[in-house]
């Protein structure tokens, strides 16, 4: 039973995240075909999220933060002085309108000036935008290989009770908030042990050795919350292989269990692992936002929450925008990857 | 195998069915430790308010540690921390708890209409359900609650919003397997109403996957709402809330790490408890092979 495949769903023990549509079956045809199904199979669902992600930023920031005028002016505004502004700014032109000029703005790079700040949007979030990548780049980097790993260890047939024991750890490791993995790593290698920063200040103001210090606890914090679901993801991919023919003539062949694992079993079980990453990518983005939070990381995500909190609207569309893209553009880098790695998808 | 999953789907076996769920649950070593410390943190939140030795406002000294006065020691402004924490799981547990059912009311009719109706219309919500299954939750809820405010209705509305689209998903799946059945067609043929054969054959025959997919979405929920409330824009001060507390006593964790520990501990468990009983109802309903069908 234990080596069996388990019927599970695509959600099954996973953690806390979204789901998200299938993911495509492997392309066949000819280059031409395979092209143009990448674009309308990754392209323009992603140009469809972007744009749907536009208009709620605008629809939210802009129409239903509708008193752009008093946020600017302040609450003693006259109702002369907001009809001024709102003329002068284009406020009391039809919606459509606003949102063409509000977005041809948005991709010319003219985000505006902060309210709360007095600077150029673009000057406040471009440097921070470079600290989120590498971020999120490393917490990728890092948590990949090791839940891979983890994953083909749990893959190996085993007892019933060793089974059972790893699934509640999984599971439960899984519904662990982030922020709470973040302030207890925090208490432990900061607060009990000092090797730590207590919080990322040192990006700003220290040396290159606190700077790298700065990374070490967000980067565990967002590996140790992306491990459960990609090795579990892992686990099943591989025990998935395993029954296939290919599989068992290599171990009618007599090869080593290390060469079976590596070379037939991981090139065909990493399609379908890249992509379900690449969906783990939404979930991303919001593990993203709290762990700069905890941390006091100088990234996007901290300006998000605080802009919100101090009402500094152009400053969220543009945070909001770039984390869309960013989102977007990771999940295709993790789609072109999936053609490089899986030897099926290589020869169509 | 087919012939025991038409038989358990048929009207008068709903009831032992779920009481077989329920037995399935509990026979799973998960299921075992998920539901009694669900229940255990269940009592915790409804009878705690009524064993906390003060008010959540109550002030003394601030920022004392564990002392006999103060067992988990005060907060910043001096309120007990066991108080607090004895007062403040009701919104952790009940914020979710509405989001989440209104999100299963919008999303699991969309999904039922769809199935039974089929076409256009079907096709036209599976494409609304995957459209917004793309956007990153926490994102699209800060901004909305940037362009809104934070109060528990903008909360409830939005994760409820959030949230649809996964139940729909599911309900949908479930109820294209059910409506093919016999006894749905033999309904159609009886000449029996719309909205009838909706409630009585296709509703009680989604309910095991809806319920399994709700656990699930109220452990996001709840992770959701204490991870707003934790950034400042979820349930707001003064209020005893677990993921405010968090936030409120981190600045103390050095001098009083209970502050920030208890309401973490609270929040975890009571997170960790609900996935674990919504995994093993979902693996009991995956040996079931109508809803292995469905889920997927």
């Amino acid at each position: 039973m234990t080596d069996a495949l388990e019927p599970l769903t695509p959600e099954t023990g996973l953690g806390p995240r979204a789901d998200v549509p299938a993911a495509a079956p492997p392309a066949g045809g000819g280059a031409a075909a395979s092209v143009l199904r990448f674009l309308r199979v990754r392209i323009l669902p992603a140009l469809i999220t972007l744009w749907l992600i536009s208009v709620i930023v605008f629809a939210s920031t802009h129409v239903l933060g509708i008193n752009v005028a008093m946020r600017v002016l302040g609450r003693q505004a006259t109702p002369a002085q907001l009809a001024d502004f709102r003329r002068a700014n284009g406020l009391d032109r039809p919606l459509l309108t606003q949102y063409g000029q509000w977005l041809s703005d948005f991709v010319r790079g003219n985000w505006g000036m902060s309210v709360v700040s007095n600077r150029p949007v673009s000057d406040i979030v471009v440097p921070r935008f470079v600290y989120t990548l590498i971020l999120a780049i490393a917490s990728i980097i890092v948590a990949l290989p090791l839940s891979i790993a983890f994953g083909i260890y749990l893959a190996r047939p085993g007892s019933r009770v060793r089974e059972l024991a790893l699934s509640i750890t999984n599971v439960s490791v899984a519904a662990v908030p982030v922020f709470v993995i973040g302030i207890v790593l925090i208490y432990f290698f900061s607060v009990k042990l000092g090797i730590t920063p207590v919080d990322s200040t040192g990006l700003a103001f220290g040396g290159v050795g606190d700077r790298i210090a700065a990374f070490i606890l967000p980067v565990l914090t967002l590996v140790i919350s992306l491990m459960p679901h990609i090795s579990r993801l892992t686990q099943v991919s591989v025990r998935e292989t395993m029954t296939t023919p290919y599989a068992r003539a290599a171990v009618l062949r007599g090869l080593a269990r290390r060469t079976i694992t590596y070379r037939h079993l991981m090139p065909n079980a990493s399609g379908p692992i890249i992509n379900a990453v690449a969906l783990d990518l939404i979930w991303l983005v919001g593990g993203v936002i709290i762990v700069e939070n905890v941390f006091g990381f100088p990234g996007m995500g901290t300006l998000l929450v605080q802009s919100i909190a101090s009402g500094d609207l152009l400053v969220v569309q543009a945070v909001a925008m770039l984390c869309g893209l960013l989102f977007i553009g990771i999940g295709m880098a993790a789609d072109i990857l999936v053609v490089v790695f899986n030897p099926r998808m290589r020869n169509a | 195998m087919s012939t025991s999953s038409q038989e358990a789907s048929c009207a008068p076996a709903v009831s032992e069915r779920r009481q077989s769920l329920w037995r399935g649950v509990l026979h799973t070593g998960e299921g075992r430790i998920g539901v009694s410390l669900g229940l255990f943190m269940f009592l915790v939140i409804v009878l705690g308010r009524f064993l906390a030795p003060d008010t959540a406002y109550d002030v003394a000294t601030p920022g004392s540690g564990s002392s006999a006065a103060h067992w988990f020691g005060t907060d910043a402004l001096g309120r007990d921390v066991l108080s607090r924490f004895l007062h403040g799981g009701t919104t952790v547990l009940l914020i979710p708890l509405v989001a989440v059912s209104l999100s299963l009311l919008i999303g699991g009719s969309l999904g039922l209409f769809a199935a039974y109706w089929g076409g256009w219309v079907d096709v036209m919500i599976a494409k609304l359900f995957d459209i917004v299954l793309t956007l990153p939750p926490l994102l699209i809820v800060l901004v909305i609650i940037g362009g809104l405010g934070a109060s528990n209705t903008v909360l409830i509305i939005t994760v409820a919003l959030v949230y649809a689209p996964g139940l729909g998903r599911v309900v949908r799946g479930t109820a294209q397997q059910v409506i093919v059945q016999p006894y749905v067609l033999s309904a159609q043929a009886r000449g029996e109403r719309d909205l009838v054969i909706i409630f009585r054959e296709v509703l009680p025959n989604v309910t095991g996957p809806a319920l399994a997919e709700f656990g699930l979405r109220l452990t996001y929920g709840i992770l959701f709402v204490a991870t707003l409330s934790f950034l400042g824009l979820g349930v707001q001060p003064p209020a005893p809330d677990w993921g405010l507390m968090v936030a409120e006593n981190r600045g103390l964790i050095t001098v009083a790490p209970w502050g920030t520990m208890l309401p973490a501990l609270g929040i975890t468990l009571l997170a960790v408890a609900l996935n674990l009983s919504a995994d093993a109802l979902s693996r009991v309903l995956a040996g079931d092979e109508l809803s292995r069908l469905a889920v997927i």
